[in-house]
């Protein structure tokens, strides 16, 4: 089976250009999943999904030793899921448009797509409020204060007054 | 493994290899991962003095984390590195002077590298991966000390009453050496009974970390002001709680590549605690 779900998902950000911290305020997630079964369910997948994205993009990192090839972020204190002071307030909204032409029941899959976008709508996010461009997960503070000083000196290159 | 309660200090008889155990919250899991080896486990709960006194200025070592950050008598640094601190779970268990002595979360000792920590001769980190290791004192050792409330108190001026002598928060610590791996100068099975707390005119601490909540001090930065003059200490950027003569020793950090964000991080939140407590 294709999986044919749509969607879209738009977040709001506040990034502190001082310590590069991001919070993420709220996250908006439509999606057409065809019939909704279990609406609690369905949108329960795509809290889940937000927040696993939530995490990839701002805490997640995997590290490895260079000299021995050993996964370094072996423990949860050390590979940082996401606690749910982590998660903003999350709007979800499903279409529930049958497609008879998929299944018998009308529906599609959910889950993981709700994933998939939340990084690129942080990052826009954090390019919108800021002008900083991320181009590597997850945003660490080093990563950060580095896309917060390009975009100072790219600002200054133009001649236009820094936005941040 | 055997486990001693005892209730009367004259009942810690110093025996040869016996841990001491108050919260466990550190320990535990450093014995579940072969960190720390030990025959015999003493509870020292039974000992050790617990609770707040003399209007917030004497804690008792046995005190823990939650039962702190929720005390108005309490220093508001020393109540904000509680509340910044682990997690609810955590801090109803953890004591203060555990929480003092706690252990590194660098990676390479923690999965038991041979590093200069645990006597070998080189450092792991400052070669390898390091995003979270120190800028100062990382010569030898790049580890980060972990706690909070141990900045908040060294930037208070504490001092500590063990079973055995006085010594001001500061003598605590030490930089591991060639001669003395440790990173504190407590004798073996030397006890931290009580904290001596000055009280400030204000104080505060600020925290940077990978998350909202329940991640060690990328970054921990403690003010507090008595009269004119403002003492500050950070947590999370040398093997030590690092004191701060001004904020112009920022100046003399020795990052390593990946740490460097650090002295930034430093700057803005050494700023932002000044004007907090001004």
């Amino acid at each position: 089976m294709r999986v044919l779900t749509f969607g879209i998902q738009v977040a709001e950000v506040a990034v502190d250009v001082e310590t590069g911290e991001v919070k993420v305020e709220r996250i908006a997630a439509i999606h057409d999943v065809g019939r909704v079964i279990n609406p609690l369910g369905a949108r329960s997948q795509v809290e889940g999904g937000i927040i696993q994205g939530i995490g990839h993009t701002l805490s997640e990192a995997r590290l490895v030793d260079p000299a021995t090839g050993r996964v370094l972020t072996q423990t949860l204190d050390a590979y940082k899921l996401p606690t749910i002071a982590d998660v903003p307030e999350i709007v979800t909204e499903l279409l529930d448009i049958p497609d008879e032409q998929l299944t018998n029941l009308g529906s599609k899959g959910l889950g993981e797509p709700p994933i998939v976008p939340t990084a690129a709508a942080i990052v826009n996010a954090i390019r919108d409020a800021t002008g900083a461009e991320v181009h590597e997960l997850p945003v660490s503070r080093e990563t950060m204060l580095r896309a917060l000083a390009e975009a100072r000196e790219r600002e200054a290159a133009r001649g236009a007054p820094a936005a941040v | 493994m055997e486990l001693r309660q005892p209730s009367s200090l004259a009942e810690l008889d110093g025996a040869s290899n016996t841990v001491l155990l108050a919260g466990g919250t550190d320990l535990v899991p450093l014995l579940r991962d072969g960190l720390v080896e030990a025959e015999t486990l003493v509870d020292v709960r039974g000992v050790v003095p617990r609770g707040v006194h003399q209007r917030g200025s004497g804690i008792g070592a046995g005190t823990t984390l939650a039962e702190l950050e929720a005390d108005p008598e309490i220093p508001q640094a020393l109540r904000e590195a509680c509340t910044l601190s682990a997690s609810p779970q955590l801090r109803s268990m953890s004591t203060i002077g555990g929480n003092l002595l706690q252990a590194t979360r660098c990676w390479y000792w923690r999965l038991k590298y041979p590093c200069f920590l645990h006597g070998g001769s080189t450092c792991h980190a400052r070669q390898g991966a390091h995003r979270e290791h120190a800028i100062f004192g990382n010569e030898r050792c790049a580890s980060a000390h972990p706690s909070d409330p141990a900045a908040a108190l060294l930037a208070l001026g504490t001092t500590l009453r063990t079973d055995r002598r006085e010594l001001e928060l500061a003598d605590l610590y030490r930089l591991p050496t060639e001669d003395d791996r440790d990173v504190t100068a407590l004798e073996p099975g030397e006890l931290i009974l009580e904290l001596e707390v000055p009280r400030p005119d204000a104080s505060t601490y600020l925290k940077a970390m990978d998350r909202t909540r329940f991640s060690f001090a990328l970054v921990g930065v403690a003010a507090a002001r008595f009269g004119s003059e403002t003492r500050l200490a950070l947590a999370g950027v040398a093997p030590v709680p690092w004191r701060l003569e001004s904020p112009g020793d920022l100046d003399r950090a020795t990052p390593l590549p990946g740490t460097a964000y650090k002295v930034d991080l430093a700057r803005a939140l050494v700023r932002r605690a000044l004007d907090a407590v001004k």
